[in-house]
């Protein structure tokens, strides 16, 4: 039954003195919207205000969906554990923001599945709904449960929850997809008739219309197939904004109270990555790369600034430096802000002269740290990632970046590449000597106090639809192995050095490369009390492995085997438009050490997501 | 040692300053101070208004407030000044804060004052405070009886109570200006005080008015606090406003 829309802030408002930060519950913000319209969609992040308000594509599709005549958008978190404790005790339910009336008495409610660690608390955000957490417990009139976004790529694990997952772009289906839920409801459809309509929208996977077979060519978690009848494609083609400098550069997502994770303005000045790190799945699946022109970033950064007030704009994407007019955008953008004490901010350096160019360009004189990440220790190693960065890119980026008074620098690495052996941990540790030796070197004698050099390491997690799918992640012994072989390898005591949380690495790749009897396991660890993974003071491995004991699974079995590479994978049928062909090849030149060029800089090198999905490589300029 | 040298701003310098009343009420009582702040500043650059910023290598704006209200408190009447490079119309300035501010934050009055004048938040010392105390359970409190706590919590000088962790003392016969105590509605009792902050700290009428409900051995209570006016109390006891009109 579909709760009543009512506003229930009353319910919520006395638990505000006995939380922390009430701030997150308390909506009127400057930009959040009034609700109108009488079809109603609450989007989701979860994970609480701070980490979800931020999130860019939210903000687009908040802008989008308000747009579109006769949709009402608004915005649900994950209250802290605090608040969810008091909200049980009390049986308050879940609140969406805007209008406070509960998130059960929605037409629609959108997940964004941010990370594979989120999938806990989307149980626990419907659970605290009151929506049934599998989409076949919901009732005729329940609302509708999508899903979205960066972890979509093997979203089986988690498929049981969601009555249908868009994969690629939002800006145009989720809109689309909304109104067709609306028109169908006016209709009188019934849920299953809905559903049917998703299926047939480009981009859209009903997992409820799909068997998962197991057999002789899969691995041991299947794969799925349409069910007879159903209407489904037997591969769901993700949706790409083939026009992307045609969308407005300006989300609109509210300015917070709170001080919140990325408390600025970020307008995405292009869209993919091209660089083809073997490793990386956003690299394959934002694909084809989309460049703003420098005119309307700048035009969107006057805008923004002017319509929030921020104090900062911040130029997102995967590789803004690459941007083929970065230096522009930059120096016109520090022109123009000088004297108002605005900030401009790039997310990350590239390797080379060029990165450090451009972080000096918006560091305004202010030198904090600067990050690098060469990923790989040995020059065989980044090759076989194809991390297209020579040891004397690094050696120059760095130096540069000491002449021009930095003291700091983190680099970061990976362990539990495929083909890693012991001298390419080694590696890692000499190059980081490296850095300091030239620190040594270019920073005067009096100053050296404040040299540092940290490396951070993470462990390796296969993702699916990269050419790294088959392999397995390290044990969680030969982790702490190699970890050890790191810290005694290194000579220089002033290098500082430090790791990602194995446990969490090998939780994160039994989420990414299983399939959807993993659900099981998910549901179990909730039940168990797992929520807030991505917290590492909410984090409990033991949790998790009663859950597998309880369920049979064996994580380390799991996230270390390889998947042979003739077999189907259970994530198949999910396609950002890669060909298998390309990963298989990439594949075997990375065992050969053979690099692959960024195709925006030289020719196509034929991944085959330009054909698969009809739209093209825009640059704004030369790269 | 050679230490980086920042930047020539080309920033011009100010040339007066901006006065704003404005209000926090509503559910914008649960902001914390910073989150005001942030706020506030945030919807003077909405406003557009040429503020000034500071000098060297993170540039911020110049703008001064009045002293912390705990979160959850109200006020009907909170000030900030932000210092200007050109001169504006005070009216004018008020309307473009009027569409920029979150309406339960809205600014009542503005006034363009010199760029030297004292600070805002050592220059208000005397500050007022309505604070209604409910007992939970719906029964009727008794404010003579809440009179004669608070007497006798004056009586014994000082008071000193927790925040957070943190042991603070108060000097309650330098701190306390006045005091009246008042039946309100529904079994409720109100306190208006008048409490100087200084060198002998700041009073927060929550802390005091939780020792009277202790001491009157009341039942659990709610404890709502607004700051009702701030001003400056000189030497002769007079209490000046922060603005001339």
């Amino acid at each position: 039954m579909r709760a009543a829309r009512e506003d229930l802030f009353y319910l919520i408002e006395p638990l505000l003195p006995q939380v922390e930060k009430p701030s997150r519950y308390l909506d009127h913000e400057w930009g959040s919207t009034r609700p109108s319209g009488d079809f109603h969609v609450c989007l989701m992040y979860p994970d609480t205000y701070e980490v979800g308000l931020p999130n860019m594509g939210l903000a687009i599709l908040y802008r989008e969906l308000n747009r579109c005549e006769g949709l009402s958008c608004e915005r649900a978190y994950l209250p802290w554990v605090d608040m969810a404790t008091l909200m049980r005790e009390r049986g308050v339910p879940l609140l969406a923001l805007e209008s406070a009336a509960p998130v059960a008495s929605f037409d629609v409610v959108g997940f964004t599945l941010a990370h594979e660690m989120a999938c806990t608390n989307i149980i626990e955000a419907l659970d605290l709904a009151g929506i049934a957490v599998r989409a076949c417990e919901r009732d005729e009139d329940d609302a509708i449960v999508l899903g979205g976004g960066p972890s979509v790529w093997n979203c089986e694990p988690v498929a049981p929850i969601f009555d249908a997952v868009l994969l690629g772009d939002g800006e145009e289906a989720l809109p689309q997809m909304c109104l067709a839920i609306r028109d169908a409801r006016r209709r009188g459809a019934t849920r299953a008739q809905i559903l049917g309509e998703l299926a047939q929208i480009q981009g859209v996977y009903v997992p409820s219309l799909y068997d998962v077979v197991v057999d002789e060519t899969s691995t041991r978690w299947g794969y799925a197939v349409p069910k007879p009848g159903s209407g489904a494609p037997e591969r769901v083609l993700k949706r790409v904004v083939a026009d992307f400098a045609g969308t407005d550069p300006l989300p609109s997502a509210p300015v917070p109270y709170l001080n919140v994770v990325h408390d600025r303005l970020a307008i995405e000045v292009l869209r993919g990555c091209a660089r083809g790190c073997r490793f990386c799945q956003a690299g394959i699946t934002y694909r084809p790369v989309r460049e703003r022109p420098a005119e309307q970033v700048i035009a969107a950064c006057e805008r923004g600034l002017g319509a929030t007030g921020y104090e900062e704009v911040s130029l997102t994407s995967l590789s803004t430096t690459d941007h083929s007019q970065c230096a522009q955008i930059l120096t016109t953008l520090n022109d123009q802000l000088e004297d108002e004490g605005v900030r401009v901010s790039i997310p990350s350096q590239r390797l080379d002269s060029f990165g450090v160019e451009m972080a000096q360009a918006v560091s305004s004189g202010k030198k904090g740290g600067l990050t690098f990440a060469p990923e790989a220790g040995s020059q065989r190693l980044r090759d076989v990632i194809n991390k297209n960065v020579t040891e004397q890119d690094l050696e120059r980026a760095v130096r540069n970046a000491f002449e021009l008074g930095w003291r700091r620098c983190k680099l970061y690495f990976m362990m539990g590449l495929p083909t890693e052996t012991d001298d390419d941990i080694r590696a890692i540790t000499r190059l980081a000597e490296r850095v300091m030796e030239i620190g040594r070197e270019v920073v005067p004698k009096g100053q050296r106090g404040g040299l540092s050099v940290s490396i951070s390491v993470a462990v390796f997690v296969p993702k699916s639809h990269t050419p790294f799918q088959w392999a397995g992640q390290l044990s969680l012994d030969e982790v702490r192995r190699r970890q050890r072989l790191l810290l005694v390898s290194c000579g220089d005591r002033a290098v500082r050095i430090s790791y990602h949380d194995a446990e969490t690495s090998l939780l994160e790749a039994v989420l990414s490369r299983t399939g959807r009897a993993t659900f099981e396991l998910i549901y179990r660890a909730w039940e168990l009390g797992a929520k807030m993974d991505a917290w590492t003071d909410q984090f409990d491995f033991a949790t998790w492995q009663q859950a597998a004991a309880d369920c049979g699974f064996d994580l380390e079995a799991i996230a270390s085997e390889p998947l042979p590479l003739d077999a189907r994978l259970p994530w198949e049928h999910t396609s950002p438009g890669v060909s298998r062909g390309f990963l298989e090849r990439e594949w075997r030149r990375a065992h050969e050490g053979v690099t692959t060029a960024d195709c925006t800089m030289t020719s196509c090198t034929g991944c085959g997501i330009c054909q698969a999905t009809g739209a093209d490589i825009v640059l704004a300029g030369e790269r | 040692m050679a230490k980086p040298i920042p930047p020539q701003s080309t920033a011009p310098d100010p040339v007066c300053r901006l006065r704003v009343e404005y209000a926090k009420r509503g559910r914008l009582r649960y902001l914390g101070h910073l989150e005001v702040l942030r706020t506030v500043e945030r919807s003077i650059r909405r406003a557009g208004l040429p503020f000034a910023v500071t000098q060297g290598f993170s540039p911020h704006m110049r703008v001064q407030f009045t002293s912390a209200l705990p979160v959850g408190v109200s006020s009907l009447h909170e000030y900030f000044d932000v210092l200007l490079t050109r001169e504006v119309d005070a009216s004018e300035a008020l309307e473009a804060l009027r569409t920029s501010m979150p309406e339960d934050l809205g600014p009542a009055r503005a006034e363009v004052l010199p760029v030297r004048v004292p600070a805002l938040e050592a220059w208000l010392n005397a500050l007022s405070w309505h604070v209604e105390v409910r007992a939970l359970d719906g029964s009727t409190l008794d404010a003579s009886e809440a009179e004669r706590s608070l007497q006798a919590l004056v009586a014994r000088g000082t008071l000193e109570y927790l925040r957070g962790t943190k042991p603070k003392t108060v000097d309650l016969t330098q701190a306390i200006i006045g005091c009246d105590v008042d039946g309100g509605e529904g079994g409720a009792v109100c306190l208006d005080l008048v409490c100087a902050c200084g060198e002998h700290g700041q009073l927060r009428p929550d802390a005091l008015v939780r020792a009277v409900v202790e001491c009157m051995g009341a039942p659990a209570c709610s404890i709502d606090v607004c700051r009702t006016e701030q001003g400056h109390r000189g030497e002769d006891g007079q209490i000046v406003k922060p603005f001339s009109r």
